[in-house]
């Protein structure tokens, strides 16, 4: 186990510096100057635009570039924004706890919905309850996020005025209110898709010999369900889970825009928008390297829940 | 009839259990009778697709329902009809007084928990014991279904051991609690040649030992020869002929028995190609009138086209669903044919 951690780790590092490479060059391509851009119109003397260029490292060629940003993210440093003139680490940290407490809540809020419709769906399966089952992940997979989050604004803000509508509240039992609706609005467009791999996985894990072994041993129906057949339904359902959570962390950038939340994704957003190099250069660095932990995590699961993967043996 | 049978331990009375599919009912069990005497070891024989296993696993109420459905007729144990009974109740006669080994022991223990563990929680559900108490039992039941360093395997999983180990893993669990009734849905099917005759000496010795009754669900001839004391032959979901393993040798009551044993290769005198029987078993969603055998029997005449025959008692402790069994130019035509395997 430790081994598997160790080994994953050491990968981490090509892996990084590929991801670096394919971001750098991505985010020079794309069309636009962002000294005219920083100067903030077209009437802009030359020389000034030289020195802005100068400053920034902008006259040089782009593979001197890479270089420089290179050796400075070995040293942990993003660099500065050209818009806000600010350190990016500043920024990201500045942005991370909203979107990641929002990621959060929407990941839990949709494994509490998903799991157990999931199961309830398989083990009624082919009855009215699977039917309802299906019908749930059909409609949230279908509905876009922001169109769930405004008629949720609809419903619950401006005609129930249970919740409110707007901005990340102002810490604990607040920052949880405020984050409810963003986070149900993510949460259920999520659950749609775990509801059906947890649906699918416990009917192929039910429809195992095994499971008649527990049967015939004389175990409950809870204990058949939940100890012989949810353990082993459970690596899809990590696979994608933690894909999700992934996905969470800059996907929410809809739900950051409708519910007036200005978290990581938002700040990619608009940092893109005015070819702010240094900090969608640092943001997606900074993102992709969540996204390979959350992996590792998964692996690392793989192993907890499977003995085979533990042990490296076969059947 | 004797006192064993009088007060058996296992009595299935035209048992009914019928698939629902979208080509209809598929009758897979469809009239089965069957003893089982206290101590006794009935083999129940027939090829793939004749309802050995779902008859075996109705006894238990194992049959998913849906598709399945429990038509009609009586399933007794010890007198109870487990038919009449709740869930609950099911579930405590489940791998206590009933017990059940399967087909393949690859398959049928769950790779996420060490066999140890899969064992314990039989003995847990079933008696008053607690962890500490449990791992002595599983490592003494291991020690005598023969599994070494028995204390190490208990932390072992399934990928681990070998299918022979594993299969005995399946029947240390099935006997943890001390069966009155083991049901073992060919045991051996699965394993290496070594490997089952390990296992058929292991649970014959076993039986011996613990006087419990065994239905051996098995399509092996050779296998009932060896460990049976009485066999029944089962086609098309229903059981045609019943008799002690001697008796249904030597002499044979229905012809789908005779063309069975027809069909078995003989090592004896390799000039003697073995008879298959001709044609396939029927659809089960329509089976034939009369006697399901008719479209495949070398006999058959115009009754068993059109009559349904009974289990019958044809001589003491011998039963056939044979329209001729017992008459003379029946057993003239049985022996003919025997002879012609010959």
């Amino acid at each position: 186990m430790a081994r598997l951690i160790a080994t994953r780790l050491l990968t981490l590092i090509p892996m990084m510096l590929i991801i670096t490479t394919i971001v750098f060059f991505l985010v020079h391509m794309i069309p636009g100057d962002p000294a005219r851009l920083m100067a903030g119109g077209t009437r802009v003397s030359p020389a000034n635009l030289a020195k802005i260029r100068e400053t920034y490292n902008l006259d040089k060629p782009v593979v001197t570039q890479y270089g420089l940003w290179l050796s400075d993210l070995a040293k942990g440093d993003l660099g500065r924004s050209f818009r806000q003139r600010r350190e990016v680490t500043d920024l990201i940290v500045e942005r991370l706890p909203v979107t990641v407490k929002l990621a959060s809540f929407s990941f839990l809020l949709s494994l509490a919905i998903a799991i157990p419709l999931g199961i309830l769906a398989a083990v009624k399966r082919n009855t009215w309850i699977d039917l309802v089952a299906t019908a749930f992940a059909l409609v949230g997979a279908s509905s876009p996020v922001f169109f769930t989050g405004i008629l949720m604004i609809l419903l619950f803000s401006f005609k129930l005025q249970w919740l409110p509508s707007i901005g990340p509240g102002e810490g604990g039992w607040d920052t949880v209110v405020h984050l409810f609706l963003p986070s149900l609005a993510l949460g259920i467009s999520l659950a749609a898709i775990t509801t059906r791999i947890t649906r699918s996985a416990m009917v192929e894990a039910l429809t195992q010999d095994y499971i008649e072994t527990a049967r015939a041993k004389g175990l409950s129906s809870r204990s058949v369900v939940f100890k012989h057949a949810f353990r082993n339904a459970l690596v899809p359902i990590v696979t994608v889970a933690g894909l999700q959570f992934g996905f969470l962390l800059v996907g929410s950038v809809l739900v950051e825009q409708v519910f007036g939340l200005g978290g990581l994704g938002s700040l990619l957003i608009e940092a893109v928008q005015v070819r702010d190099y240094p900090v969608v250069q640092g943001a997606t660095v900074f993102i992709a390297a969540l996204f390979i932990l959350i992996n590792l995590a998964v692996d690392v699961a793989y192993g907890v829940i499977d003995p085979r993967v533990r042990y490296g043996g076969g059947a | 009839m004797t006192d064993r049978q009088q007060h058996p331990v296992l009595a299935i009375e035209d048992l009914r259990i019928w698939f629902k599919t979208r080509a209809g009912d598929v009758k897979a069990v469809d009239g089965v009778t069957l003893t089982i005497a206290p101590g006794e070891v009935v083999g129940l024989v027939g090829e793939s697709g004749s309802g050995k296993s779902v008859t075996a696993r109705s006894i238990m109420r194992l049959v998913p329902a849906p598709p399945g459905r429990h038509v009609g007729g009586a399933v007794r144990f010890r007198g109870q009809d487990l038919y009449a009974l709740s869930e609950g109740e099911m579930q405590d006669l489940r791998g206590g007084r009933i017990a059940m080994i399967f087909q393949d022991p690859m398959t049928f223990l769950n790779p996420l928990y060490t066999v140890g563990d899969q064992v314990s929680e039989a003995i847990l559900r079933h008696q008053h014991a607690d962890r500490k108490k449990a791992r002595q039992q599983v490592i003494d039941l291991f020690r005598t279904v023969g599994i070494p360093n028995a204390e190490e395997r208990f932390d072992a999983y399934p990928h681990q051991l070998s299918g022979g180990l594993r299969q005995r893993v399946m029947i240390a669990m099935a006997l943890s609690s001390r069966p009155d009734l083991l049901i073992a849905d060919e045991p051996t099917t699965a394993l290496d040649v070594t490997i089952q005759a390990q296992i058929l000496v292991l649970l014959r010795q076993l039986q011996a030992e613990t006087g419990m009754s065994v239905l051996l669900i098995t399509h092996d001839l050779g296998v009932v020869a060896e460990m049976c004391d009485s066999v029944a032959v089962m086609y098309a979901g229903q059981i045609v002929e019943q008799a002690p393993v001697e008796i249904l040798f030597a002499n044979p009551a229905h012809p789908y028995t005779a063309g069975l044993m027809a069909a078995i290769p003989r090592a004896d005198d390799p000039n003697a190609a073995p008879l298959p029987i001709p044609g396939a078993p029927p659809d089960m969603a329509r089976p034939p009138a009369g006697c399901r055998f008719n479209p495949r029997c070398p006999w058959a005449q115009e009754i068993c086209r059109t009559d349904v025959p009974t289990l019958r008692d044809i001589a003491p402790n011998h039963r056939s669903a044979c329209h001729f069994a017992g008459s003379q130019v029946f057993d003239w035509a049985i022996l003919s044919a025997l002879e012609a395997g010959r």
